[in-house]
């Protein structure tokens, strides 16, 4: 059998997302979201904390903002600001909360399975889903800006 | 990009005169900096053709008397041009008789930029167009007189005029003080003459007003609005800070009064005056129906490009969320 320091300490996880689209501006307003990790068995809650808070965000902005623009004729950044590469400020955030469950059941020291980019991977494709739920429609396109909800809405 | 500046130099001058003699002898190679949050941004990031940028800098902080200030004489509000918009955004009186103009000072850029940043230079500001913009004049386009080609109007156009072009540019202007200015019929003086406010505005290469380049915004008057009207401010960006606008707006209605003007849709502020029209006349308050016809009224003239077509239903959005705000 592998030795267990060879085994990707993989964490299960669940999340839930509460979103609000308006129809009429294609605007995605995140209501709440709860995310919960099993990391096993937590060693350093600020630092759990962190990653669960900090992915949650990172994860929303990536569904909801982050793109990097090219001109399509002549394939030139046309983005190349943070004014235009659109990372939430502190006034976009919603309530999220996060829960650390210890099972024991990681492979690691003393059970630990940990929580790295975890919470932001699922929640950029939660809130796909999330989305789904509000409109009856996939966005396919990312991020799920104002734009392609309103095509998908048929409102273009 | 973030290349070393060009050599300049600044000069202080303490009278409006001078500051025109200096502008007017330099003939477009000086120019007035105020907060300078665009102005050294400009010159840092060199979007412009080279034979564009200033060789001197006129600071107009040194005037005496000073261009800051906020009074209301008689009837009528008067903002000093060089008026920060965190102080209009906190101003009392403006908060509470010109309620729109408050509201847009307030939600313009970030609360840093608003510290630094004059409502002069909010509503003389260069457009924000992506090929404008990008530095070292990668894209010398039709804005800049560089040539007579817009590259938006065959590339990403998403954020552009849903109104069609001005002179052959699809930039649109994004100052969110403009539509408020517009909407409570302000006139805006300078050292030279009296201009209605949206009169004030215009697309040239690459100016967005009709300022000469030895003009200078000295006040903004805004008369008082008429007796039992409200005014509003409506902003529609991605995020609650620091975007430009993708849409924004500002409405008076009143029984006397129905003005309603938007932004960052064309490339100069658009008075919505269909909208105005279905508004005008109506008993207040105005029932949903009305409100309904006067948004789509107010973008029945759009002529969308290719990829904006989603702005169209966001700005009959904000005229929908201005006219609930102060006429119902």
């Amino acid at each position: 059998p592998p030795s267990p320091v060879e085994v990707h300490p993989w964490g299960r996880q669940a999340a839930f997302a509460e979103v609000e689209v308006d129809p009429e501006t294609g605007r995605v307003e995140v209501k709440k979201v709860v995310m919960v990790n099993d990391v096993g068995r937590v060693i350093n809650p600020g630092s759990v904390a962190g990653q669960q808070y900090g992915g949650v965000y990172m994860g929303i902005s990536r569904a909801l903002g982050e793109e990097i623009v090219y001109d399509p004729e002549t394939g030139v950044k046309l983005n190349d600001s943070l004014a235009w590469y659109y990372v939430p400020t502190i006034a976009d955030v919603y309530p999220v909360h996060a829960i650390a469950v210890e099972t024991g059941l990681g492979y690691g020291a003393y059970g630990l399975a940990g929580v790295g980019e975890d919470p932001a991977a699922l929640t950029r494709a939660l809130l796909r889903s999330a989305v789904y739920n509000a409109i009856g429609k996939w966005v396919d396109e990312d991020p799920m800006t104002p734009d392609r909800v309103l095509r998908v809405l048929g409102r273009t | 990009m973030g290349r070393p500046f060009r050599p300049f130099e600044v000069v202080n001058p303490t009278t409006i005169e001078e500051a025109a003699s200096i502008l007017s002898e330099y003939r477009g190679r000086a120019w007035p900096i105020a907060g300078g949050t665009d102005v050294l941004r400009v010159m840092r990031f060199r979007p412009l053709p080279d034979n564009l940028y200033p060789e001197v800098l006129v600071n107009l902080k040194t005037i005496r008397p000073s261009l800051e200030y906020v009074e209301e004489d008689g009837n009528v509000l008067r903002v000093g041009a060089l008026t920060r918009l965190a102080d209009l955004a906190r101003s009392d009186v403006v908060r509470e008789r010109y309620a729109a103009l408050a509201e847009a000072a307030g939600r313009a850029a970030s609360p840093q930029i608003r510290e630094m940043g004059t409502i002069g230079g909010n509503i003389s500001q260069l457009p924000r167009c992506w090929y404008f913009r990008k530095p070292d004049n990668r894209f010398p386009c039709k804005r800049k007189g560089a040539s007579d080609t817009c590259f938006a109007s065959s590339g990403d156009n998403r954020y552009h005029s849903i109104f069609g072009d001005i002179n052959g540019c699809y930039a649109v202007n994004v100052s969110d003080v403009a539509p408020a200015l517009i909407a409570l019929d302000a006139r805006i003086m300078t050292n030279r003459r009296s201009l209605r406010a949206e009169d004030l505005w215009d697309v040239r290469a690459p100016s967005s007003t009709v300022l000469d380049y030895d003009e200078i915004i000295t006040e903004i008057r805004v008369p008082r609005p008429p007796e039992g009207s409200r005014s509003a401010f409506h902003k529609f960006a991605l995020r609650s800070s620091i975007d430009f606008p993708i849409v924004n707006g500002a409405a008076l209605v009143g029984p006397n009064a129905a003005r309603v003007a938007l932004n960052a849709v064309y490339g100069k502020p658009y008075r919505a005056v269909k909208a105005e029209d279905v508004v005008s006349g109506k008993p207040l308050p105005l029932d949903v129906a009305t409100v309904e016809a006067a948004a789509d009224a107010a973008v029945s003239d759009a002529k969308p490009m290719e990829h904006n077509k989603w702005k169209i239903s966001v700005a009959r959005a904000v005229v929908k969320q201005l006219l609930t705000a102060v006429a119902t």
